[in-house]
């Protein structure tokens, strides 16, 4: 570096840090936008953290549901119960060919004679 | 919390004040952190208007991220000067071709005060030049001659790495001293030396 460039760096660190004394104001107008931002935002804060907290005051019904384990739970319990009724009243031939099985001892299966039969199918068209 | 009390309190502490419901935090941050926040988007943008839509949209987003603020994790500084820096990036992008215009005169008008007047022209001067630098140069001289940040603190509020930090702000500065060389004599240097 040449000495005349030395020279100009001195003057060009000196205005830099006149530059950072600058202080740029801000206008009335915005200080209150923001802090009206920060208020407003602290409500919604706080609206979310009083529904969290705010301990669960359901009903009866609501209750028993979160008992159980919640909608999950429900939803299970709904399908096995209406599971359950098809099978008591439609009594489909496998589960009669499982429970004689298991009824009558010396009887064998294989897979298959659990399987529903092709004309099954057929009759469902 | 009374406001006085809050005013050596760090920035971390009272981000994480007002994630805790204390709206009086959140002024003393206003307080403290807007008139920088402020600066750096005008110098970065020259537009005032645009600086203060800038400063306002990065302190919402602080005051969004407050709930989840860990303290002692980050400065909230760097953290505030990362979205700011963001934010005009952007803007910049937008108005790309546009001429920049005008910069804002200086607020301390001595008109019968030649030595005052010979300063504001340079400060002016400087403005321009730093206008005229690419982005990435302007935003890495500003926040390390003007806002002082450190490199590495530069290095977080660019995401890049210190090395690259230091070679942006080695080539801005030398664009400067050549874009004010060509004025020595208008901004009264001849004089000086």
């Amino acid at each position: 570096m040449t000495d005349n460039n030395a020279f100009e760096q001195i003057d060009l660190d000196a205005l830099l840090e006149q530059e950072s004394k600058v202080v740029v104001q801000p206008s009335e107008q915005l200080m209150s936008r923001i802090i009206q931002d920060a208020d407003h935002t602290a409500d919604q804060l706080n609206s979310t953290l009083i529904r969290r907290t705010t301990p669960d005051t359901g009903g009866f019904w609501r209750r028993i549901l979160l008992g159980l384990g919640g909608w999950p739970t429900f939803a299970g319990l709904t399908t096995a119960t209406l599971a359950g009724i098809w099978i008591g009243y439609a009594s489909p031939d496998s589960v009669s060919t499982l429970s004689s099985g298991l009824i009558i001892s010396d009887a064998s299966y294989e897979l298959a004679d659990f399987m529903p039969v092709f004309s099954d199918f057929q009759e469902e068209g | 919390m009374p406001f006085d009390a809050l005013t050596e309190v760090s920035d971390d502490a009272l981000l994480v004040a007002y994630g805790n419901g204390d709206k009086a935090a959140a002024h003393a941050l206003t307080q403290r952190l807007t008139p920088r926040v402020l600066g750096f988007a005008s110098r970065m943008l020259g537009d005032h208007a645009e600086a203060e839509d800038v400063a306002q949209e990065a302190m919402l987003r602080l005051w969004k991220i407050a709930p989840d603020w860990r303290q002692g994790e980050a400065k909230v500084t760097t953290w505030l000067y990362r979205v700011v820096s963001n934010l005009c990036t952007d803007r910049l992008r937008k108005k790309r071709g546009v001429a920049l215009d005008e910069i804002a005169e200086p607020a301390d008008d001595k008109p019968s005060a030649v030595d005052g007047m010979i300063d504001q022209a340079r400060q002016l001067a400087l403005r321009q030049a730093l206008e005229k630098l690419p982005d990435r140069q302007r935003m890495a001289v500003v926040l390390r001659h003007i806002e002082g940040f450190s490199n590495p603190e530069i290095a977080q509020v660019m995401d890049l790495g210190v090395e690259a930090v230091e070679s942006l702000t080695a080539r801005g500065k030398r664009a400067l001293s050549q874009a004010l060389t060509g004025r020595r004599a208008e901004l009264g240097y001849e004089n000086d030396g």
